[in-house]
């Protein structure tokens, strides 16, 4: 019977797989495939959201297309205010934009100032009408939102990533971010009268758990969102407005003022009534149109109501855009047609500014100008109907955060995910990617990048961050440098032949080195060791090989730890499965030398770890470079009691017993029982979702066990940042 | 000491490359149809793999492009797999139990009943069963492309049969009910 179903299998498969033909069509879709590889090293940050469901969609190169319409802006006026020093104030801390992000209704364009080839994303079947740059973006990390019109859906795209994500919501007009990138808010059109919906941002994408509707009134239906203006922030504490403006009969600008109190939550503290902004109608001076504030300068456009306007409409000969500081005001005229008759009151006209650089446009054609020495500059964007600017990376200096200039607040501005980890952190893997921690396991920002297994944290920062490297549930490696808490910067992959299982990197003390090792032992009986140097990334052509002889029935073998010593041969920690009867886990040790010629040579056989009152399983090094750090254990006793024990350095022992419900006999011997160390921080889990944090007391003690809150499959310390600038060289 | 370790790739002619692609097209993307059950999504998956494959390509050429191109495959679909899972079960969902036409021909309808049965498959065994009944892989081969063990490879297989087996059994005593229905009710007619 097996027989005859096994061939009837055999034939329903060919003739099952005949079904399928191939399509001429993916040959241009892999030379494209090919092309956006070479062009684009923009790292995937990935979306995770309960709600965003993941549209995969070609991501085509090119260029926008071109066309739109050129107004003639005429001659540049002067600036108001001669006296005014050039570069305006701030100068030296001004950010200048690292590029726009633009849509021509079909497409998003994700195009660097500094040249090279954009990264055009197709939005198949969309009718794009506007986006909006996740405050803090930049060309490598970026979170751009744009409206699809025509499903009412936010599409969501990130630099580099080859998808699309759409939140679920009902999504029909303009979107504004909360200036520290916490909020987006929309306006949905309900039954009983608009609603003003936000939901929680962050460098993972919408957070719908912290989302929240505010009924408006019914006479605010045709207005739309104009800016987001936080007045002031002191940690969680926020106030501030947002403006709606637009027309319906008449030119009407409001401001809803908004809060956000200590607990995160947003709340309109005048209900549903907002501010009527003055329409000018009757004093004759301008009204705010659209307004933005960066780097000590507001920007606004604003217009006056037509004197024999009845009701109360724009004049468009009145545009104007508007440049303030402390210096005084800087005028330019802009023409009627940007205003259009169709607009008749401006709810089209939007505004971003970044720096000295300002965005504006009506909805069908955009402009960017800067003002310097005096004069603006103009230059149109020919088939852009929307756009907004890619903030740069900030100078290292600049990563503290702090720089609340003209009351808008930096991107995550006193919020814990801004930090740095002064002082240290956790990287804990969950089912779809990196929750960071603070040390103490509080979880401070997550970063959805699908499903991880492994992450390792390089114990010694860069200039730039904490280097990264992680494990793809399909064994493939890629690395990062995680950069002022919350975004992933200069990521790549290591290059892992398919289908080769791998274990987790691990760092070498001195932030010079990874290795993995391939994890299924290979015929002859011997495991294959990875070593690649590292100076911000790795050492291309660096890759040594040593193939590692493993006298015992090993089903897997993975590594641990990187163990150093000043002068010594590097010792790696390794832990594997002993084939057998009862399969167990057993810690190994291998002596290495890495020459200086790049070679790994073995210095002795892999090792099991001798018994000490029990048999080790994991080990873990908890050592900076060169110094004394202990070494900790996972031992299991013949009774099948479970410890963990800290050796220091001068062999003196502190063990601490675990209970059975932490990780007992199954977990530690059948298990995937994982354990990592800094100083005197360890992190211990079973490998199936549970992990806690122990740390050692000044005594010497150990202090109480911790639980990591959430699924945690693994983790790594992340070093104190306040050491940011050592290169590990 | 092999140098490995992937960065920037320069601009290169896909000339050669195309002939590679066009002599192992067509088996990849039956391969990844059958490990997908859709289309659309097999030449996505094919597309990517052999953007991959052409980065090891580029480096120095593959020995054994088959199997390469078999193992980017694999991996591709089953990461596909992952990320689509919560789209399919949605799709399960909403189409509840309309199977849709029935098939008449003994052997569409074992087509139509093993990709419906090889979609209820775990991943691993899904796998391991098309490549050792399609591409006729050995086990140590499709461990290798699996980047599993022998032994894994066997279990799988063995579980993958048997659940087939028990799926495709019942859709034949559908079959074998609604032959019978149908003719009785033919019967009645002719009463």
């Amino acid at each position: 019977m097996s027989t005859d179903f096994e061939e009837r299998l055999r034939q329903a498969l060919q003739s099952t797989a005949q079904e399928v033909t191939p399509n001429p069509e993916t040959w241009r879709r892999v030379q494209a495939g090919i092309r956006r590889r070479q062009a684009s090293r923009w790292l995937v940050l990935g979306l995770a959201s309960a709600t965003a469901v993941l549209a995969v969609v070609a991501v085509l190169p090119g260029l926008l297309r071109g066309g739109g319409v050129e107004l003639d802006l005429g001659p540049a006026a002067p600036p108001a205010s001669p006296g005014e020093a050039p570069g305006g104030p701030g100068t030296g801390s001004v950010p200048v934009p690292a590029g726009i992000a633009s849509t021509d209704g079909e497409r998003i364009s994700l195009q660097p100032d500094a040249g090279g080839q954009a990264d055009v994303m197709e939005v198949p079947g969309a009718s794009l009408s506007s986006l909006e740059v996740w405050p803090g973006s930049t060309p490598q990390a970026s979170q751009v939102v744009a409206v699809d019109e025509s499903s009412c859906r936010l599409s969501v795209v990130g630099s580099g990533f080859d998808g699309i994500a759409t939140v679920d919501a009902e999504v029909c007009g303009p979107v504004v971010f909360s200036p520290d990138g916490r909020h987006l808010a929309w306006i949905e059109a309900g039954g009983d009268g608009p609603v003003l919906r936000t939901v929680g941002w962050g460098a993972q994408g919408a957070e719908v758990q912290i989302n929240a509707a505010f009924p408006l009134d019914t006479e605010l239906a045709d207005l739309t969102l104009q800016d987001w203006v936080w007045t002031s922030t002191s940690g969680e504490d926020a106030t501030g407005y947002i403006t709606l403006a637009g027309a319906g009969e008449r030119y009407e600008s409001h401001r809803l003022p908004v809060e956000r109190q200590g607990d995160g939550a947003l709340a309109l503290p005048d209900g549903d009534a907002p501010q009527p902004l003055d329409d000018g109608s009757g004093s004759g001076d301008p009204v705010v149109i659209a307004e933005a504030a960066s780097a000590g300068a507001r920007y606004q456009l604003r217009g006056r109501i037509g004197e024999q306007s009845q009701p109360a409409q724009l004049d468009p000969a009145t545009l104007e855009l508007v440049r303030s500081t402390t210096a005084g005001d800087v005028v330019q005229q802009l023409p009627a047609e940007l205003l259009g008759a169709a607009a008749g009151a401006g709810q089209t006209l939007w505004l971003e500014a970044l720096g000295e650089e300002v965005l504006y446009g009506n909805g069908s054609d955009t402009f960017r100008t800067r003002y310097a020495d005096g004069q603006w500059t103009v230059e149109a964007l020919p088939g852009v109907i929307g756009a907004d600017f890619l903030a740069p990376v900030p100078a290292a200096d600049d990563r503290q955060g702090g720089g609340d200039q003209a009351g808008q607040g930096e991107p995550g501005a006193g919020t814990p995910a801004a930090a740095p980890f002064a002082e240290g952190g956790i990287a804990a893997v969950q089912a779809d990617g990196l929750s960071l921690r603070d040390p103490s396991g509080t979880v401070l920002v997550n970063i959805g990048m699908g499903p991880l297994t492994d992450v390792a944290a390089s114990p010694l920062p860069t200039e730039v961050g904490i280097p990264l490297v992680w494990r793809l549930d399909d064994h493939r490696l890629q690395y990062s440098t995680l950069r002022a808490g919350d975004a992933l910067v200069d990521g790549g992959t290591l290059d892992v032949e398919p289908g080769i299982a791998t274990s987790a990197p691990v760092w070498a003390p001195d932030g010079r080195h990874v290795a993995w090792v391939e994890s299924g032992m290979r015929d002859g009986g011997s495991f294959r060791l990875h070593v690649v140097e590292w100076a911000d990334g790795p050492v291309p052509g660096s890759d040594a090989l040593l193939d590692v002889d493993s006298t015992a029935a090993l089903g897997e073998l993975r590594l641990t730890g990187w163990r150093q010593r000043d002068g010594s041969p590097a010792e790696l920690l390794l832990s594997g499965r002993l084939d057998g009867e009862r399969p167990r886990r057993q810690a190994f040790t291998l002596d290495v030398e890495v020459t200086d010629a790049g070679e790994v040579r073995a210095l002795g056989a892999l090792s099991a770890v001798a018994d000490r009152d029990g048999s080790t399983l994991v080990q873990a090094d908890a050592g900076i470079d060169g110094a004394a750090f202990p070494l900790y254990e996972l031992r299991a006793a013949a009774t099948g009691a479970v410890s963990l024990a800290r050796t220091a350095a001068d062999g003196s022992e502190e063990r601490l017993d675990l209970p059975p419900d932490v990780l007992g006999e199954d977990a530690a011997f059948a298990g995937d029982p994982w354990l990592e160390a800094r100083g005197e921080i360890v992190l211990l889990g079973d490998g199936a979702g549970r992990a806690w944090r122990a740390t050692v007391a000044q005594d010497g003690g150990w202090g109480p066990l911790e639980p990591l809150a959430g699924e945690v499959l693994r983790a790594a310390l992340l070093p104190p940042t306040a050491s940011m600038g050592r290169t590990g060289r | 000491m092999v140098a490995t370790v992937a960065r920037s790739t320069a601009a290169v002619s896909t000339g050669d490359f195309a002939e590679l692609f066009a002599a192992h097209h067509a088996e990849a993307l039956r391969l990844a149809y059958l490990l997908t059950g859709n289309a659309h999504r097999a030449e996505d998956v094919v597309s990517d793999a052999f953007v991959k494959v052409y980065r090891a390509w580029n480096r120095g050429g593959i020995s054994q492009p088959r199997a390469y191109i078999k193992r980017a495959v694999v991996n591709e679909s089953n990461s596909r797999f992952r990320r689509l899972a919560l789209e399919r079960r949605e799709a399960a969902k909403r189409s509840g139990d309309d199977r849709g036409v029935r098939a008449h021909d003994d052997q569409l309808a074992d087509s139509q009943a093993l990709m419906a049965a090889l979609q209820q498959l775990p991943e691993r065994q899904r796998t391991a069963v098309v490549l050792r009944y399609y591409s006729d892989m050995t086990e140590a081969q499709a461990a290798e492309a699996m980047g599993v063990s022998v032994g894994t490879v066997k279990s799988s297989v063995s579980r993958g049969l048997h659940r087939l087996r028990v799926v495709m059994e019942n859709a034949d005593s559908g079959q074998t009910n609604r032959d019978q229905r149908d003719h009785r009710d033919q019967g009645e007619e002719v009463r």
